[in-house]
């Protein structure tokens, strides 16, 4: 007792100290622990005066290129939208870091260095404005803006760009992913000329090496100072100062409820000929609605503008839910825009070390075995395509010749035949002489999924194939796919441009290694087909050291022709297009946007008109109808 | 009812059974014991075997004491409670007519003369009925097809011809041109929607997908060759072509004059109830028959319910009456268990578990159970404690009665009313549990019939409202019987008939 009436006091001073403390972390400076890693890293990060500049560069500034957006977009109001839960993370970086929200506050604010036009081929300026490629086609040299700064005011410099390098080789973000591109594989270095001029070495020679850099982000050294072991909970609230036009003040952060963007006032960038028409409204504020289908109704009263996102490919919400008077009276319009950017690879992905999936013959029947094509009619009502290869959507690097193997269970049943599976069981699966089941677990990361698979699985019946559906939470299923302990799995990658990528996916090297003559996994690899094709490998090494896109195409089509025969991608379904509903006031160019955008908000192009709001709202007043709108453009639609 | 008599039924039964299983037959209600697997179907066919055993040597009759008797009577008396216990017992006989009643496969087939009856015998192959294919054929298509041929080939389906789990229909209709206008297959409102052409020698292979507008086509043409292949695109606007483009290699007409000119339509899931297409209560979203999940929801039910009544009265008997009977340290240690147990968020470590492995109905019903005794045990622990206490038991005792015979002997039999009056609140319990589970995605594998799952459905799909109705419906009506039932119980069992409240 006296033990704890001593104890007492300590307690108590302990809980005071807990309550006073309002900043837990103690302040850190890491400007020697930077200047120590460039010292080190001296063949990473070099330091050389202007004169050091190679002679001869041609420089670019992309100034002829079109605008993007509308000139006849209205500045100003509130975007009023949603998203399902509270982002975990502000951070761009680290643990938690890309969720879907990341793409709202992160990806389609920030400036590039240099932007990718996005209806036309070229390159428009970005924080560089002018830059400069040398003979050999593996290293950038950038100027940067002189008046370029981050929405606090600070200016962008080399060493900002440098920082950035710097964090990434960190394992202080708990990334290794983000640790292992930003170093040797993608990158030899990079060189500083002076304070808003320098050069990035890339790892090995492209045909067009800006696509490799455009998406490097400078950061703020003075926001950063702090950087150090504690980063991930240091930063996890804090939103770092940006390139772009909005910003989220503390103030916008309103925990479980919403988050709202705030344009920044005088944005350096505003009256740029490739930004000035974008990015339009005053605040954009998301609402944190955890179930879409009431969000929809939100939607529907008008307290929400926009109800987009991949729901309104479901056929639930845009041939059912969107069949109402709002719509019929024209106050709330759709929009279905083809855009031409690289598709998701929404496929069934086999694993070929398994037993069973190790026979080409049994993964050649599988593919005959799914009736995709009816998930695609009934549970899609038509809305969306076949895919037919591993590489949709790549315009000319995607080959035309590849048809995926159609449903036909006659054709399914002679190639399990083939593979042994001749015996039938009491409940129709094809059994062989050892008396194996021919059954095969899918995992399926996104319930969203589950009907479609429950089809393909009663579909599969006639063919003898049993599937067995294990539908999990998406970070355990991921996880399992891996460490390649999955047996199918039914997923998309998204795809960037410019090229379609084959080593990631196929290569052996992804698969498995020798160490001490023996065969060990590769993990945490995205060959999660276990794909292993010694004549694979040498094509796949042909493509990725290729100089000319001619060369790329060939390989290209090559390479997608020995998938195709390997048979352990079953290519699901494409959707070519995005949808959108909106209510009418809120405007969009002409075109409705530009080509390479893969949802209606990420080129910012889109404005409020309050006059039509007033118009729209006394219509509604007055029940009057407006002409329905149900608008498609097809301008970017392949064939 | 004889011991002697009970013993031979159950045999037969018990026999029955193992020569079905044995042949391959799938015969409602004997398929009962096999249903979570064959080595637990045989140890259940076994433990038969030797209650049989028992209940021969045993010998005399079954002789109901006076005193239940007594409470019998009364539970009848109580017309709501005993009409409810009724009712379910026509539900549970329905329940167990399984695929004579819902199923895909028809009672009884005349091919060629044969009689055989396909929903009992082992399955038949496409092959065997004069199709192409090993796959077993789709005899709802079959049926029309001998009605076609008209050479005496018959087959009667069950009433609800749907299977409960994974038989989604695609629903097709033909649609009506009348004057270059095209109207709803009734004939009597004007087409809006997709239609479409397919071919003669391949009908699953479509010639034309044109989108109409109020009759007239307005919107997306586009055409396939036999192979599959895209030839055609066109664009149309109130009934006019506004553009069209041919990029295939044989010209266009031939292919028109391949296929099949009836306009079609697909009506696309959920549908609504329908006498025609023998949807009596519609289908869900994915194109299943709502009556048919119903009813493998109500046999899901039954079996979760007589499961789960074993888990936890195994677990609660065994551990409330040692507990009762032997006290001390045993009994505070258990209570304490009890407690801790009971402050476990049950659904959540229930959703955890059931993601870590893929749970059938067995160990779904296992792993709730896990999770359910400590109510069935605090009650028995303290009937225990208190019959301990009685004379009876004290003159067992000193007649040389072992701890074992004492409470199995004596008891138990004296604590019988408490057990009987938890019955129907557990079957309550656990048909909520499921639904609930089924209901957040956390329960039986997404193939299988389930009410939770129906309604999860139903409350996605506001505009299909015989989902969610009759989801809610099901649940209702069921839970309304089983605490009718309950409440009629503990009526019942309740030894003071008459209370006066002061």
């Amino acid at each position: 007792m006296t033990r704890l009436i001593r104890l007492l006091p300590a307690l108590a001073v302990l809980f005071l100290v807990a309550c006073g403390r309002n900043e837990p972390f103690p302040p850190y400076d890491c400007t020697a622990d930077v200047a120590a890693h460039y010292k080190k890293r001296a063949d990473f990060f070099e330091f050389k005066t202007p004169a050091d500049l190679p002679s001869g560069l041609e420089w670019k500034n992309g100034g002829d290129l079109p605008e993007i957006g509308d000139p006849r977009a209205k500045k100003g109001g509130t975007l009023h939208t949603f998203t399902t839960s509270f982002p975990s993370t502000f951070r761009f970086v680290g643990p938690d870091a890309s969720s879907d929200f990341r793409t709202e506050h992160w990806d389609y604010i920030y400036m590039s260095i240099v932007l990718r036009h996005p209806n036309v081929d070229g390159w428009v300026p970005g924080v560089a404005s002018e830059w400069a490629v040398s003979a050999d086609k593996a290293t950038i040299f950038l100027k940067i803006d002189p008046e370029a700064r981050f929405n606090d005011g600070q200016p962008i410099s080399t060493d900002d760009f440098f920082m950035t390098f710097y964090m990434m080789q960190s394992p202080h973000i708990q990334d290794p992913w983000y640790n292992d591109f930003y170093d040797k594989k993608e990158f030899n270095g990079v060189t500083r000329y002076d304070e808003k001029t320098f050069a990035i070495r890339l790892a090995q020679p492209r045909p067009d090496p800006l696509w490799y850099i455009s998406d490097l982000q400078p950061s703020p050294r003075h926001f950063f100072k702090e950087f150090g072991k504690d980063f991930p909970e240091r930063y996890q609230w804090k939103k770092a100062p940006g390139t772009g036009a909005y910003h989220i003040y503390p103030e916008g952060m309103v925990k479980g409820r919403s988050v709202t963007l705030t344009r920044v006032k005088d944005w350096w960038a505003k009256d740029r000929k490739h930004y000035r028409y974008r990015y339009n409204f005053d605040f954009i504020d998301y609402k944190i609605i955890g179930s879409p289908d009431k969000a929809f109704e939100l939607f529907r009263q008008g307290q929400l503008d926009i109800f987009y996102f991949s729901y309104l490919n479901l056929p639930r919400f845009w041939h059912d839910k969107l069949d109402i008077p709002e719509f019929h009276n024209g106050y709330i319009e759709k929009a279905q825009f083809y855009n031409d950017y690289p598709r998701i690879t929404r496929s069934i992905w086999m694993n070929c070390d398994k037993p069973g999936l190790d026979n080409k013959d049994v993964r050649k029947g599988i593919q005959h075995a799914m009736n995709i094509q009816k998930v695609i009619d009934v549970d899609f009502r038509g809305d969306v395509e076949r895919m037919q290869t591993c590489v949709p959507g790549y315009g000319k690097f995607t080959p035309t010749t590849i048809k995926a193997r159609p449903f036909d269970p006659a054709k399914a049943r002679e190639y399990f035949k083939t593979a042994g599976y001749t015996k039938t069981g009491p409940d129709g699966i094809l059994l062989n002489e050892a008396g194996k089941r021919l059954s095969f677990t899918i995992s399926n990361p996104n319930p969203a999924t589950e009907r479609a698979l429950l089809r393909l699985k009663q579909e599969a019946v006639p063919a003898g194939l049993e599937l067995i559906i294990e539908t999990g939470d998406m970070e355990q299923v991921f996880a399992k796919s891996h460490e390649k302990q999955h047996e199918m799995i039914i997923m998309g990658f998204g795809a960037a441009p410019p090229y379609p990528r084959f080593w990631e996916h196929f290569h052996s090297v992804n698969a498995w290694k020798m160490e001490d003559g023996k065969r060990k996994l590769v993990v945490n690899t995205n060959n999660i087909t276990q794909t292993v094709n010694p004549e694979m490998d040498k094509i796949i090494d042909q493509h990725r050291a290729a100089q000319t896109e001619d060369e790329i195409q060939r390989l290209s089509w090559q390479l997608a022709e020995m998938v195709h025969e390997e048979a352990c991608v079953v290519p699901c379904w494409e959707t070519p297009y995005y949808r959108s509903a909106h209510w009418r006031w809120l405007r969009w160019p002409a075109d409705f946007n530009v080509k390479m955008s893969r949802e209606p908000r990420e080129y910012a192009v889109d404005w409020l008109d309050e006059e039509v709001r007033a118009e729209t709202m006394k219509a509604r007043e007055e029940k009057r109808a407006l002409p329905e709108t149900e608008l498609i453009f097809e301008q970017y639609r392949a064939k | 009812m004889s011991h002697r008599r009970t013993a031979l039924i159950m045999m037969t039964g018990a026999v029955l059974a193992a020569v079905f299983r044995l042949a391959g037959w799938s015969v409602p209600f004997f398929k009962v014991p096999f249903l979570a697997g064959a080595s637990l179907g045989w140890v259940i066919l076994i433990i038969i075997s030797l209650m049989v055993g028992w209940l021969l040597r045993k010998g005399g009759r079954f002789e109901m004491n006076p005193l239940t008797r007594k409470k019998v009577n009364r539970f009848r008396s109580i017309r709501r409670g005993y009409v409810s216990f009724l009712l379910l017992g026509v539900l549970v006989f329905v329940a167990s007519l399984d695929s004579l009643l819902v199923g895909k496969r028809p009672i009884l087939m005349s091919y060629q003369g044969k009689l055989t009856s396909p929903c009992l015998l082992p399955p038949l192959k496409a092959s065997e009925v004069g199709e192409s294919g090993d796959s077993e054929p789709d005899f709802r298509a079959l049926k029309h097809r001998f009605a076609e041929d008209g050479k005496g080939d018959w087959l009667l389906m069950p009433p609800v011809p749907w299977e409960p789990r994974l038989d989604a229909d695609t629903i097709v209709e033909p649609l009506v041109t009348r004057d270059g206008v095209v109207y709803d297959p009734d004939g009597s409102a004007k087409f809006s929607g997709i239609a479409w052409t397919s071919y003669r020698e391949k009908p699953g292979q479509r010639r034309l997908e044109v989108r109409y507008r109020n009759g007239l086509r307005h919107g997306d043409l586009r055409g396939w060759d036999l192979a599959g292949e895209q030839v055609e695109k066109g664009k149309f606007t109130e009934g006019q072509q506004i553009s069209y483009e041919y990029f295939g290699k044989a010209p266009a007409p031939d292919l028109d004059a391949m296929a099949d000119p009836q306009l079609r339509r697909t009506l696309y899931p959920p549908t609504p109830p329908s006498w025609s297409a023998r949807h009596f209560l519609g289908t869900d979203s994915a194109g299943n028959d709502v009556l048919a999940v119903l009813y493998g929801g109500l046999q899901q039910s039954i079996i979760a319910s007589l499961l789960f009544l074993i888990f936890t009265f195994i677990i609660g008997i065994a551990l409330g009456c040692s507990m009762g009977y032997a006290g001390g340290w045993w009994d505070l240690i258990g209570q304490r268990l009890i407690e801790i147990w009971s402050n476990i968020p049950f659904l959540l470590v229930v959703m955890i578990l059931t993601t870590l492995v893929r749970p059938d109905l067995f160990i779904l019903v296992a792993i709730i159970a896990l999770f359910s005794w400590m109510g069935t045990t605090a009650y028995l622990r303290t009937s225990t404690l208190k019959e301990r206490e009685r004379d009876y038991v004290a003159a067992a005792r000193l007649s040389g009665a072992s701890t074992w015979r004492v409470i199995t002997v004596h008891i138990l039999p004296n604590v019988i009313s408490t057990i009987v009056t938890l019955f129907p609140f557990k079957v309550a319990a656990i048909i909520t549990s499921l639904a609930a589970l089924d209901f957040l995605g956390f329960g039986l594998p997404p193939e299988e019939a389930s009410w939770g799952r129906l309604l999860h459905e139903g409350t996605e799909n506001f505009t299909a409202p015989w989902i969610v109705s009759t989801a809610f419906a099901a649940i209702v009506v069921t839970l309304i019987l089983v605490t009718f039932v309950g409440e009629a119980v503990r009526e019942a069992f309740d030894p003071k008939k008459y209370t006066t409240w002061q």
